[in-house]
């Protein structure tokens, strides 16, 4: 199965569940967590399905393409389930048979592992479900978001596209996947890697986005205290890349590393109760 | 008796909890019944990842027991004719009893009105479907999680099974309705099975891939194990806690071999293993010289006719991990270890305490200015010092996941590669040792010096900035930095004065406190150390402490043999120490003689006492000098007969002046003797003790 086949059976897959089949974010993130899809929504007392992708960029995982495994930029299956339905782990694995994977031939398992982002005040219990013995699935109960318990909870399902396919396909390299017929993983990513990988170790100035830093921080307070939620979560959103890119330089101390996330999520919180004062529901 | 059977259906538990959750719900269940007043037998509990069971033989019906209950005094409850006032047929009412029925009954001072109740007697079927619900809600574990209803449970709940004489108990927990279904193994078809006996139970469960009793998966999984490294010649790399683990992990007890490429044992056995072990799970197979080989034993939740498929994937996820790990390894040989010093003067140990660095120069300063024993390498432990945490900065410990756990290891293994002494490498490996309670500690006497001045470098920088760990928040791990420092310093009998050593730390800090803060705060750690690892009574290390002994060793040695001695001869040990209050009680406020004058002695036993002490205090004085402790006691025990036939037969407050003191001066050279060993009169006797004593003398 190619890896846009993939894409599209798991997208079929969710919206025949009920899904709303919603869209990346429009500024990089680390996770798919950070898109409002999942972050926001899961706040407050409405129910809301939605399946979508998220192109996860994380600075510190370039490897200059030569690791087989880990790549500054992949692709995530994101799944918001609130309220959890009772049978959500039986509908995941059903969601594995329609990819082909029968689960009596393999060692399929929910390990336990309990999900906490400190950037954005929120964690959760839940597992990483192993297909023979690699890790391609993170499945998560949210207990708290932006600082807030959540009720209903929120199941997070989040599919490692591009691991799953490698098993798919009997690949032992990322870059080797098929993405149809013609073109590899690699044909589209590989000089993106190598050169992301040069700017992130290398060539970044840390000067210049310090400097951003302080500004977007200065944005964000503005636009809290103007109540315009989406913007301030935007800079939010971008804040937090910043971030990524100078951690990846090793541009702080761990010291200053925690007060930055300690920011960082200071100004989740406060996206997150405005949210809930929009939404009209009550805050604890 | 019937036959009953309890089955939690739950979501994937954490693997830790789930023979701990077995535990507590037998504990649990055990009082259960017991507050239900159901009789039971042959109970037998169960537990895999997705289930938690109990099955047992319970009475038909609840045991019957007759209460008393006691309601108003009998004053407000009867007047003088012998008739019920209101608030006693009240009382009756609300019993829902006859006033015919209600008595007087005498309870502490007061005499009271009161009321048999029958208890109990009803079909244990009814009581368990009433109260089986609120059971299963009040279940608490040390993990619990918000699923959306109206209690907490570690995982959500998906079944439960309750059947008595293979029969549903019907009740419904927040909606969850009770059957007689249970589900098999979730990859095996994951279909409803129907039990229609409670016997049937196990033998269903193994007919669809799930063997519920985890004792029994565990050791089919060694032996499963132990069969397959066989072919191999190989023998397992046996780990207990991996081995928990990967039951707790597994319903079938599946075990597959896979192999990876030699070439990746030429990195470090640790790093390997590691690789394998930590988030992988997988066991290490040796050769019998304990050379690691390139198989690995893993635990799948499946049966193992399909493996090849299974262990090719296996195989694949370890090596991208084996590849990490020579990545790492290969970018951080490229910077010496002596080139990274430098870099920890960015790396922080603690906000307030400064950096790395400033840690290492503090350490080294103390090692400067401290005495040390003069068969020491002092060299080496120098270089040691120095290259001690440079491995904080490779990626190999960088990368915060698997690998973290090798610090210092990975400085160690480094340090060979670029040619360091041996010794020199030895030292960066074992420094840290203890690393957890339970764990070994180094061979190397200079390892142990190093992790003991490292160790008081946090300690002490901690204690400064006003940290103090709390019963169950420590997040810096001081109480683990504190008891590795004493397991440290009682392994290798290592001798310092505690005073000296906070003083000179101090000093380098630069921070002036009160010391005696800090020596109290580590008598009262080493107290309690003592008693739960050495099993030693906190009082008697205490009584030890106040003889002004501060070197912690030493005190370790006075209290064990005390403690010997407390336990073998409890009797005199107690009359001792009572007669040692009693002086310390006399002298408290009196003056004594400044010296004995002999001729003033009237009675035989005082004589007697006088006599003893003397001939006995050169070897006693001797035998404390050359810390033979166990002969330091004899002595002073020796002096028990002589000091209790004074105090029977000399009145020491005796009228005259001269004699009085001259007899207190007796007791205060007797004080001084016990003195130089322990302050007997900080140990507690409890009044069941004193009697123990009085009655023996009786």
């Amino acid at each position: 199965m190619y890896f846009q086949d993939v894409i599209l059976k798991l997208l079929t897959f969710w919206k025949k569940k009920g899904c709303l089949v919603f869209q990346p974010y429009n500024s990089e993130v680390g996770a798919g967590t950070f898109n409002p899809a999942t972050f926001l929504k899961c706040l407050g007392p409405d129910p809301w399905k939605c399946v979508y992708i998220e192109p996860s960029k994380r600075p510190k995982d370039a490897r200059y393409a030569q690791n087989p495994n880990r790549v500054c930029q992949y692709y995530q299956l994101q799944v918001i389930l609130k309220p959890p339905p009772d049978d959500v782990q039986e509908i995941y694995l059903d969601s594995l048979k329609s990819l082909g994977i029968d689960p009596s031939e393999h060692d399929i398992r929910f390990v336990e592992d309990n999900w906490e982002s400190p950037t954005l005040g929120a964690w959760g219990v839940g597992w990483e479900v192993w297909l023979d013995g690699q890790e391609i699935t993170q499945f998560t109960y949210f207990q708290q978001m932006g600082g807030f318990d959540l009720n209903p909870i929120t199941c997070e399902i989040t599919y490692g596209l591009e691991r799953i396919t490698m098993y798919l396909q009997n690949k032992d390299s990322i870059f080797d996947i098929k993405w149809n017929k013609e073109t590899t993983w690699g044909d589209i990513y590989r000089i993106n890697e190598e050169e992301f990988s040069k700017f992130y170790y290398e060539i970044a100035d840390a000067e210049i986005y310090l400097e951003e830093f302080i500004k977007i921080e200065g944005e964000i307070k503005t636009l809290l205290e103007k109540k315009l939620l989406y913007p301030a979560y935007h800079n939010v959103v971008r804040f937090s890349h910043i971030f990524n890119i100078l951690d990846a330089r090793g541009a702080f101390s761990p010291k200053e590393r925690n007060a930055r996330i300690l920011r960082i999520r200071n100004y989740a919180k406060q996206c997150a109760s405005l949210y809930l004062e929009k939404i009209g529901a009550t805050v604890e | 008796m019937k036959n009953f059977l309890l089955e939690i259906g739950l979501e994937e538990l954490p693997p830790f909890l789930v023979k701990k959750g077995e535990e507590i719900l037998k504990i649990d269940f055990l009082k259960f019944l017991e507050e239900n007043l159901i009789e039971f037998s042959n109970i037998k509990t169960f537990s895999t990842p997705r289930r938690w069971a109990v099955r047992a033989n319970l009475s038909d019906k609840q045991k019957q027991i007759e209460e008393v209950i006691t309601g108003p005094p009998k004053k407000f409850g009867i007047d003088e004719k012998g008739e019920f006032l209101p608030a006693a047929i009240k009382f009756a009412e609300s019993k829902g009893v006859s006033k015919n029925e209600l008595f007087v009954v005498q309870k502490g001072k007061g005499e009271y009105i009161a009321v048999k109740i029958k208890k109990g007697g009803l079909p244990t079927r009814d009581v368990l479907s009433e109260n089986l619900p609120e059971f299963i809600k009040s279940l608490k574990f040390p993990l619990m999680m918000n699923w959306g209803r109206s209690f907490l449970f570690p995982r959500p709940i998906k079944w439960i099974l309750c059947l008595m004489d293979k029969k549903i108990i019907n009740f419904k927990v927040d909606g969850i309705k009770s059957g007689k279904k249970t589900k098999g193994n979730r990859l095996k078809g994951n279909e409803w099975i129907r039990v229609n006996d409670e016997k049937d139970y196990e033998e269903l469960l193994k007919e669809n891939f799930v063997l519920p009793d985890f004792e029994q998966r565990k050791s089919l999984i060694l032996k499963k194990a132990k069969n397959l490294v066989k072919k191999k010649k190989g023998v397992l790399f046996y780990d207990d806690e991996l081995l928990e683990e990967v039951t707790g992990l597994v319903e079938y007890p599946g075990v597959v071999m896979g192999e990876f490429p030699e070439k990746y044992l030429e990195m470090p056995r640790d790093f390997v293993v590691t690789a394998m072990r930590v988030h992988q799970r997988y066991f290490a197979v040796e050769d019998r010289e304990g050379n690691l080989l390139p198989y690995f034993i893993a635990v799948i939740n499946n049966t193992e006719d399909k493996y090849e498929k299974i262990v090719e994937g296996l195989e694949k996820v370890l090596i991208a991990r084996l590849e990490d790990a020579e990545f790492y390894m290969m970018e951080d040989l490229k910077i010496p270890l002596e080139k990274r010093i430098d870099s920890l003067k960015e790396l922080y140990w603690d906000e307030e305490l400064g950096t790395v660095y400033d840690k290492i120069y503090r350490i080294d300063r103390f090692f400067e200015v401290i005495n040390l024993p003069d068969e020491l390498h002092r060299e080496s432990i120098k270089r040691a010092i120095f290259l001690s945490r440079t491995d904080l900065t490779t990626e190999m410990i960088k990368d915060g996941k698997e690998f973290t756990l090798l610090e210092g290891v990975v400085a160690s293994e480094y340090a060979k590669r670029q040619g360091e002494d041996e010794r020199v490498v030895k030292i960066l490996r074992e420094f840290l040792k203890p690393r957890a309670i339970g764990d070994s500690m180094p061979e190397l006497k200079e390892s142990a010096i190093l992790g003991l001045i490292d160790r008081w470098d946090s300690f002490i920088g901690y204690f400064l900035k006003g940290y103090r760990p709390t019963g169950s928040k420590d997040p810096l791990g001081m109480r683990k930095i504190i008891y590795g420092f004493f397991d440290l310093l009682i392994h290798f009998k290592f001798r310092f004065s505690l005073k000296e050593w906070s003083e000179k730390m101090m000093d380098i800090y630069q921070r002036e406190n009160n010391k005696e803060q800090i020596l109290d705060y580590i008598f009262k750690r080493y107290d309690r150390y003592l008693e739960e690892k050495k099993g030693i009574r906190y009082d008697i290390v205490d009584s030890i402490i106040a003889s002004d002994d501060d070197d912690l060793y030493r005190i370790y040695l006075k209290a064990y043999w005390l403690e010997e001695y407390y336990k073998k001869e409890r009797r005199t040990f107690l009359g001792v120490v009572v007669g040692q209050k009693r002086v310390a009680n006399i002298l408290r406020n009196e003056k004594t003689a400044s010296f004995i004058n002999v001729t003033l002695f009237k009675e035989e036993e005082e004589k007697k006492l006088y006599s003893k002490v003397e001939e006995l205090r050169d070897e006693y004085l001797k035998s404390l000098s050359e810390e033979k402790f166990e002969k330091s006691i004899a002595y002073l025990f020796m002096l028990k007969p002589y000091i209790d036939r004074f105090f029977d037969n000399v009145f020491v407050m005796t009228e005259n002046i001269e004699i009085r003191k001259n007899r207190l001066a007796l007791l205060e050279s007797v004080k001084e003797l016990f003195d130089k060993y322990a302050d007997f009169s900080k140990i507690v006797v409890s009044n069941k003790e004193i009697e123990e004593i009085q009655g023996g003398k009786g």
